[in-house]
């Protein structure tokens, strides 16, 4: 029933790590973080935090690592990676069209859009492999 | 320099999935092609 998840889910979680490496060495907390301020300027209700790299990359690195911890699971077909490969791969397409619509709207490439089509074929590829 | 070498090396990549995974053969495809079209534009105008 969910033959391909595995293979779907690995290439997901390569794509996230080139997309944090990416983001991380074209300074993405640049442009974050000052949006979140302006956010909350405007939305004093959203609780949008402002991070630190130290805390930001961290957490990413960790959320990434046990992304991958759970491969061995997608490709048993456990029945709880389903849910979990549709947030996957909805919150990823997301962020990928995301980096690239906010590069169309600010007429320059924004931090993470190189990988941005990367991480939104391997989005696409684990949300078609769901049954 | 540095800055068209890493999007083609992204834009390869993406390419060759598109190619691999018979599910991006269709309108998710072509999705993924106008990302990377996108991505190259933003790039350009660096």
């Amino acid at each position: 029933m969910t033959d391909g998840l595995g293979p779907a889910w690995v290439a997901l979680c390569v794509a996230l790590a080139i997309h944090v490496a990416d983001e991380a060495l074209t300074d993405f907390l640049s442009v974050y973080n000052p949006a979140v301020r302006s956010i909350r300027a405007r939305f004093p209700f959203l609780p949008l935090p402002t991070v630190t790299f130290r805390v930001w990359l961290g957490g990413l690195i960790a959320v990434t690592v046990l992304l991958f911890a759970l491969s061995s699971a997608a490709f048993r077909g456990e029945p709880g990676m389903r849910p979990a490969a549709y947030v996957f791969g909805l919150v990823m397409a997301g962020n990928g069209l995301l980096h690239l619509v906010g590069s169309v709207y600010m007429r320059k490439a924004m931090p993470g859009v190189y990988s941005a089509p990367l991480i939104l074929g391997a989005a696409l590829y684990l949300l078609a492999s769901l049954p | 320099m540095t800055k068209w070498m890493v999007t083609t090396a992204i834009g390869t990549i993406s390419v060759a999935l598109l190619i691999a995974v018979p599910a991006l053969h269709g309108a998710a495809g072509l999705l993924v092609l106008a990302g990377t079209a996108v991505q190259m534009y933003a790039v350009a105008r660096m």
